[in-house]
Formats: C-alpha cells, sequence, structure tokens
C-alpha cells in the first residue's frame, strides 16, 4: 500500500486511527492494533513478505532474550550474522554471483530472487538494537513492543531509520496526552506536504529525468543541456520524492502521538559534503556513524585509518543502496569527497560559503547522475556530455521547459524545510486548516488517478 | 526529533482543538460533497437513477462517453467499428437512408469492444432502423481476437458502463472524474459549448497533419515514389487443405450481433477500403486467405433478412488513388462521403447505377427491386 494511494488515504488511515484511539488508554491493546494495522500494510504487497518479517523480527528478539539470560557477545555476533546473511542472500546473491562468474570468464543467469519491500530498514534497524545490546546501552524489550518497533508501518518501508532507545519508550505515552489536537493537527500538515512533495513535485520532474535517462539508456547522446536538464530534474526527484515520504511518515507518527526523527534538513543548501551528509538521509548517516565509522576507529587513530574508515563506510553505504556497481561507485565518490573535505578542513582554510555551496551541489548532481544510471556506461555518456567532451549544444526535445524546472527547484532552495513550516510558521488559524482540507481533498482524489509511482526508496 | 509539542499553553490545545475539527470535518465535508455532486450530474450519463439532463460528450476518450450516446433516444441507426469506419458521417448518411444515425466506431475497437458497445445500443433500441458495421481486419486477423488491442489497455475500457449490472455502476472517485463531472456541470448549465458532436461522429483527420502528398506516399510506399506490386508468380493455389486451414473467430462474432437485431432492421456490412498497396498482393495466399474471409462473411450475411454486404476492399477508383488516404488503411473524410453515397445506392436507391461496381462489390443479393 502506498501513502499516496486511495486506500491508504481514505480507509487504511481513517480506520487504523479510530480504532487507535479507541483503544488508547489501554496500552497494550493499541500497541496490537498498530502491529496488525502494520503487518496488514506491509502484507497488502505481497503476502509472501510477510513471514520472512515476522520470522526475522522473532529471531532477533529471541537473540535479545537468551542474551539476556546467557549474556555472551556469540549471541548477538550469531544475530548480527543471521541478519548480514538474510539481507545478503536476498539483496546481494545475484550481484556477487554474477560478478564472481563474470571474473572467471563464465556467464550466469540471475536467479528469480524476490527482493522483500523495505528489508534494508528493517534490516538496519534490527542491527542497531543487537549492536547496542552488546554495548550494554539496550535494554530488553517485550515482545509486542518490539515488533512495533521494527513493523511500524509509517517507518516500515523506507524509514526514517528510528532507534530502539528514541521510539520504544513512547509507546507508554498515552496518545490522548496534553498537545494530542496539536499533534493531529501538525500530523495532517505534514503528511499534506509529503504527498504534496511526492505527487506534485516529485512524479512531475521524475517524467523529465525519465525521459532523458531511458534516452541516454539507450545509447543516445544527450545534448550538453539536456545532460545538465536530466542531472537536475533527477537531483530534484529524488529529493521530493524521499523527503516527501519521510515527511509523510514523521506525520504519521504524530498522529499516533509518536516522535520520528527528521531524515532531511535541507540538503541542497548544504555548503560542504560533510554539511551535506548531516542534512542528507539523516538517519542513514547516523546509523553509518555510530555502526561502522566510529566502530572502525572513526578519527582518533590518525588520517591513515580514518581514510579508510571513511571510505569502508561509504562504500557500504553505497552498496546498501543497491546491488550494483553504480551504487558502489557513487559511494565511493562521496567517500572520496569527505576524505577531500576532512584534508581541507585541516589545512584551516576555508571556502567562501558561496563557493562551497556551488561545489558541493554541482558534485553531488554529479553523483545523482551515477545513482540514477542503469549503467556506469550510460553514467559516464551523460557526464561527458556534462562537462562539454561531447560539444555544447541546446537541444532539448520537448518536454518539460527548464524555467518550469527552475520554479520546481525553488522549494528545495528557499523554501523552509517541512519541519521549520510545521514547528514554526504553522498557527493554529481555522483558515489554514480548511486550505490543507482542500488540499488534501484535491491530493487525496488525485491519488485515484491510477498514474501514481512507487517511492524510489522503496527499491533499497 | 521530529514533531515537538508545546504543552504548557492550554489556550493552544483549544486552538487546536479547533483545527484539527475544521481539517477533518472540511476534509469528510468536501469527501461526501463531492461525490455527491459526481452523482447529481453523473457525468457519463450511466448511472442507474440519473437525472435527464441535456449532456453531451465531454471528453475525447469515446471508451467512456460512447455508452451513453448509445442510450440516447434521438438514434435510431448506429455504425458500429473501428477507426476504418469513423469517419462515416451521420450528416451525409442521415438524408440518403432516411435514418438518424450515430456513430459508435471506436479507434482500435477489438471485436468485444465493438460487440459490447452494439449490445449498449440495442438494449435500448430493440428496433433500430439501420445498423453499420465495418468489419476490416480486426475480424479476419485471428490474433486479433483478444480482448484489446493495440495500445489499449484494460484499464482504458470502463467495462462497468456496458454491463447489465447496475450495482458496478459507481463512478470512480478521483481527480479525473471531478474534471468531468466539472466540464459536464458546465455544459448542463450552458456555461460550456459542446466541443464534440452528440452523434459521436469526429473528424479526427483535421487536427492530425496537413494533407501533403509526398508525406502520404513516405507512409504509405515507404518513398515518395509511388510503387505497384507485383502479382505473386506462380500464385498460391488454393487447394481444400489451405482453405480449410483459415480461421476467422472474430466472425462468430459478426454473426452474433447480426442475430440480435430484429428482421425489420437494415443491416449493412462494409468492408472499408484499404489503399490498393496494403491489400493483399494477387497470387499471394493472403488473396486467398481474403477472398475466403469474404466468402464466409457473404454466407452469413445471406442468412438474415435485410442484410447486405459491401466490399470496399477491391481495387477502384478510391484505393488507387494515394491523395484518397492519409496513411494505409484509413481514407479521407471526402471518401467517407463517398461511401455513405455508394451505401445508399444500394440499400435504399431505385435506380442502378453503372459506376456502382467500379467502387464496390456486392457479395449478397441486391434489395432493389
Amino acid at each position: 500500500m502506498l501513502f499516496n494511494s486511495q486506500e491508504f488515504l481514505l480507509v487504511f488511515l481513517p480506520l487504523t486511527l479510530m480504532l487507535y484511539f479507541a483503544f488508547a488508554g489501554k496500552e497494550t491493546l493499541r500497541i496490537w492494533v498498530l502491529i496488525s494495522a502494520s503487518l496488514f500494510f506491509y502484507a497488502y504487497w505481497d503476502l509472501r513478505f510477510l513471514p520472512l518479517l515476522v520470522v526475522s523480527v522473532m529471531l532477533n528478539w529471541l537473540c535479545s532474550q537468551l542474551h539476556s539470560s546467557y549474556p555472551h557477545r556469540s549471541i548477538l555476533v550469531a544475530g548480527v550474522a543471521l541478519n548480514l546473511l538474510i539481507i545478503g542472500f536476498f539483496k546481494y546473491t545475484n550481484f556477487i554471483i554474477g560478478n564472481v562468474a563474470a571474473t572467471a570468464g563464465g556467464g550466469f543467469a540471475p536467479w528469480n530472487i524476490i527482493l522483500p519491500l523495505g528489508i534494508s530498514f528493517f534490516t538496519f534497524q534490527q542491527i542497531s538494537y543487537l549492536v547496542d545490546l552488546k554495548r550494554g546501552a539496550a535494554p530488553v524489550y517485550p515482545f509486542h513492543k518490539y515488533l512495533l518497533y521494527v513493523t511500524f508501518f509509517p517507518q516500515l518501508i523506507a524509514g526514517p531509520i528510528v532507534r530502539h532507545d528514541e521510539i520504544i519508550g513512547q509507546y507508554g505515552f498515552d496518545p490522548m496526552r496534553e498537545g494530542v489536537y496539536e499533534r493531529l493537527s501538525k500530523g495532517f500538515v505534514l503528511l499534506f506536504i509529503g504527498l504534496f512533495k511526492k505527487m506534485i513535485l516529485a512524479d512531475t520532474v521524475a517524467k523529465t529525468a525519465s525521459f532523458l535517462f531511458n534516452d541516454a539508456a539507450t545509447g543516445n547522446t544527450l545534448s550538453f543541456y539536456g545532460a545538465w536538464v536530466a542531472a537536475a530534474a533527477y537531483t530534484l526527484q529524488i529529493y521530493y520524492d524521499f523527503s516527501g515520504y519521510s515527511d509523510m511518515a514523521i506525520g504519521l507518527g504524530s498522529m499516533f502521538g509518536l516522535s520520528i526523527p527528521i531524515n532531511f534538513n535541507a540538503p541542497y543548501l548544504a555548503v560542504s559534503i560533510r554539511d551535506f551528509w548531516r542534512r542528507w538521509h539523516i538517519t542513514l548517516s547516523r546509523f553509518l556513524r555510530d555502526y561502522l565509522y566510529i566502530p572502525m576507529g572513526g578519527s582518533w587513530f590518525g588520517m591513515p585509518r580514518q581514510i579508510t574508515a571513511v571510505m569502508i563506510t561509504m562504500l557500504l553505504g553505497g552498496l546498501w543502496h543497491g546491488a550494483g556497481w553504480t551504487f558502489v561507485i557513487w559511494g565511493g565518490l562521496h567517500g572520496l569527497a569527505l576524505v577531500v573535505n576532512h584534508i581541507w578542513e585541516k589545512t584551516g582554510v576555508s571556502l567562501p560559503k558561496p563557493f562551497g555551496w556551488v561545489l558541493t551541489l554541482i558534485f553531488v548532481m554529479f553523483g545523482w547522475v551515477i545513482f540514477r544510471a542503469d549503467s556506469m556506461g550510460t553514467a559516464v555518456s551523460i557526464i561527458r556530455t556534462m562537462v562539454g567532451m561531447n560539444g555544447v549544444s541546446f537541444d532539448l526535445p520537448d518536454i518539460m521547459p527548464p524555467v518550469r524546472i527552475f520554479y520546481f527547484a525553488l522549494p528545495a532552495f528557499i523554501g523552509p524545510t517541512s519541519q521549520r513550516l510545521v514547528e514554526h510558521w504553522l498557527r493554529p488559524r481555522p483558515i489554514y486548516a480548511a486550505v490543507v482540507a482542500c488540499a488534501l481533498f484535491y491530493l487525496a482524489l488525485k491519488a485515484g488517478d491510477g498514474d501514481y509511482s512507487e517511492f524510489i526508496y522503496f527499491q533499497f | 526529533m521530529g514533531i515537538t509539542v508545546n504543552s504548557s499553553i492550554s489556550n493552544s490545545d483549544v486552538s487546536w482543538k479547533r483545527f484539527a475539527s475544521i481539517l477533518i470535518s472540511s476534509f469528510i465535508g468536501l469527501f461526501v460533497a463531492g461525490y455527491a455532486f459526481i452523482l447529481i450530474v453523473d457525468p457519463y450519463g450511466m448511472l442507474p437513477i440519473s437525472f435527464d439532463f441535456d449532456r453531451g460528450p465531454i471528453t475525447a476518450e469515446q471508451r467512456y462517453f460512447y455508452p451513453g450516446l448509445a442510450k440516447k433516444s434521438q438514434f435510431d441507426s448506429a455504425i458500429i467499428g473501428s477507426s476504418t469506419v469513423r469517419l462515416l458521417n451521420p450528416d451525409d448518411l442521415n438524408p440518403l437512408l432516411g435514418s438518424k444515425f450515430v456513430n459508435l466506431a471506436m479507434n482500435a475497437a477489438s471485436v468485444f469492444e465493438q460487440e459490447a458497445i452494439f449490445d449498449v445500443f440495442l438494449r435500448y433500441h430493440p428496433h433500430p432502423k439501420t445498423v453499420i458495421f465495418g468489419v476490416d481486419h480486426v475480424y479476419f486477423e485471428k490474433n486479433n481476437y483478444t480482448k484489446f488491442i493495440g495500445a489499449v489497455k484494460p484499464e482504458h475500457f470502463p467495462e462497468w458502463m456496458y454491463d447489465e449490472n447496475p450495482l458496478n455502476d459507481w463512478l470512480p472517485y478521483n481527480w479525473r472524474t471531478m474534471q468531468i463531472t466539472l466540464k459536464q456541470f458546465k455544459i448542463i448549465t450552458g456555461m460550456r459549448p459542446f466541443k464534440y458532436r452528440v452523434d459521436g461522429y469526429e473528424d479526427f483527420t483535421k487536427t492530425m497533419f496537413t494533407h501533403d502528398i509526398d508525406h502520404i506516399r513516405e507512409i504509405i510506399y515507404g518513398s515518395k515514389t509511388p510503387q505497384q506490386k507485383k502479382p505473386l508468380e506462380p500464385p498460391v493455389q488454393a487447394t481444400p487443405e489451405l482453405i480449410k486451414s483459415f480461421e476467422f473467430p472474430a466472425v462468430r462474432h459478426l454473426d452474433r450481433m447480426l442475430s440480435q437485431l430484429p428482421e425489420s432492421t437494415l443491416k449493412i456490412v462494409i468492408i472499408p477500403p484499404f489503399h490498393i498497396y496494403h491489400q493483399a498482393t494477387p497470387g499471394s495466399e493472403d488473396a486467398v486467405k481474403w477472398k475466403e474471409f469474404k466468402h464466409r462473411v457473404a454466407n452469413l450475411v445471406c442468412r438474415y433478412q435485410n442484410a447486405l454486404l459491401l466490399d470496399f476492399m477491391i481495387e477502384s477508383p478510391i484505393t488507387t488513388r494515394d491523395e484518397n488516404y492519409f496513411d494505409q488503411t484509413h481514407y479521407t473524410v471526402a471518401v467517407a462521403k463517398e461511401i455513405s453515397h455508394w451505401i445508399a445506392q444500394e440499400a435504399v436507391s431505385e435506380a442502378d447505377n453503372p459506376n456502382f461496381n467500379r467502387y464496390c462489390n456486392r457479395l449478397t443479393a441486391s434489395f432493389k427491386r
């Protein structure tokens, strides 16, 4: 079920909210309402995915139970290994065998392995919990609370990646406590903002991006102008798509009285690549930092070790996005940029902020070209064109005029972030409520047109 | 963290309660009112209980608005087929045949879709005066006998509008329906003129391109120079085995449609004229197959009273002139007028026209008394 579908907006969400608040005073019951709704939400795509999710949760929880009775680190190490094996099998089997076969000079027909939705997200959440247990930084939770932690539908499929200690404690809070209407209202407003970003902004620029990237994938060389428009369109698409999803997830959490961490903070205003990763997919950056970069030594053991840690972290971060060399190279390039950024900072010379901003944005755009392209061949072709190696031509097929892309870019560059809008600008005025209701009504009807697309991050 | 709440201001809670109440109640109110509006306007005129407004076609999506036209009592005759008979103009045919035609031919219509719209028409007009069927390659190709052909997908065809089940006649509640309802509302209230004709006719060639003969020849021959097809030597023999191997499963459905019509209905089946260069090559297996196809359709049509089969798929002054076409299978508006003339000539005119056989083969017995 997609957030931007009528089934979700008009049936699933109202019913779940009503049931949840009907049992608001009974903690266990309301938690089970959310669990049932979440499992239904997950199974709605494909019932075959459900057993894997449930079994994965049960095994991880059993690990935590076993560890509390027999506190030996091998139990948790085995648990983490099991999680890695599961994600490795579903996500990377074909990639690994294909590459081994290619290196050995043989062929390989990929196995028909269906990638369960959200596996990268729910596996990471569970690994973080087991690692925290090993560090002695996590309690053992009752099963129903742990189950809800992993399966809570707003963030199950595409995050934000929530840490156990920032959400499970909230399950005990009465949803009817003071501020219930404020949370509900802000939740609806965030849901509207997320839907708007996805359905109006992301899906519109996606047409331009898809047209040009598909054209390049067929072997055609884009014009200089076309290549830049493709890069710009996809830069906007992925931001509106993913941050829109995150806004909806945070908004939905708020409706249920639960606070979910933010995932984006105006990333295209970043003035350095380090700054970018503090603003883009914040919960993933945080996960990579706490569970990969710091355990590898972080910045405590000198520059060579730090560079190694950064590179490994970013290469794995790239691979996390998908089993393909384009993702690995994208991660590697960001790793290199972070290394350069670190070294530059050591020199004590600071770039003027506008210059840093332009440099960062251009680097990020080149990165998205690699990320989006179907192969490195296509990516290289577009990048060669972008740097003028295929001549400078301003031909553009009959697609969205660049001036419209400029307008679509404005919210990302000068607009406030969704959180700022809701937290600081939104006032409980009736006129705002009426406007949001009208806008939600329009988007709910538009969701029924059937031409919506899935979220980009569902594939990861 | 995500949303934070300032819990120290109780006045704020009252304001947010009002905000949430207005937001939710406005949404529910709009939602209910919006669907009520759609049900009252009934943009396609297809709901089981519907106000008798003077609705017009409000979209170019034929599959959505033709069922509403097929219901209209102002018509007593219909044209059923695909794009190859879409240009037959009721304004030409009505005076010639003394009927009130609605043209229900749809672009890229499969036989299934043609039968579906025919059924709707017949449900509301059990005794039609005249029905013209365009029997073209859609009937001829065995592989074409699928529910939908070409680029048409199931979602393009609202089956619920065509069936007899009133329980599924609930319009989808989405923005597209709302926009169409708004347009229909404007038409009903006179705020917007009718854009499409209510008899289903649409000259779809007028917006396609300028009628440039070089361009047409490029489409027909693949070059600006006209080509000629050479008969195949030696010609394929029409052996009984070969003839037996031909299957035209769609023809059964023509039979079913003809059998539903009363004897009094004038039934005109026409095989529309393709450009000669795209008709079967003389001497080829395809030519044998087309001949057999026409033979079987003729045998079928012969079994019905008041039924006529006119074959325009021959070498004729129509099919040999490039100017008469805008692609291999679609003729111009002027040719459509000519075809209407020849249909009337054979169906109702008492006098013979010596030129008739140059344009058309009558494959069934004549009506002429």
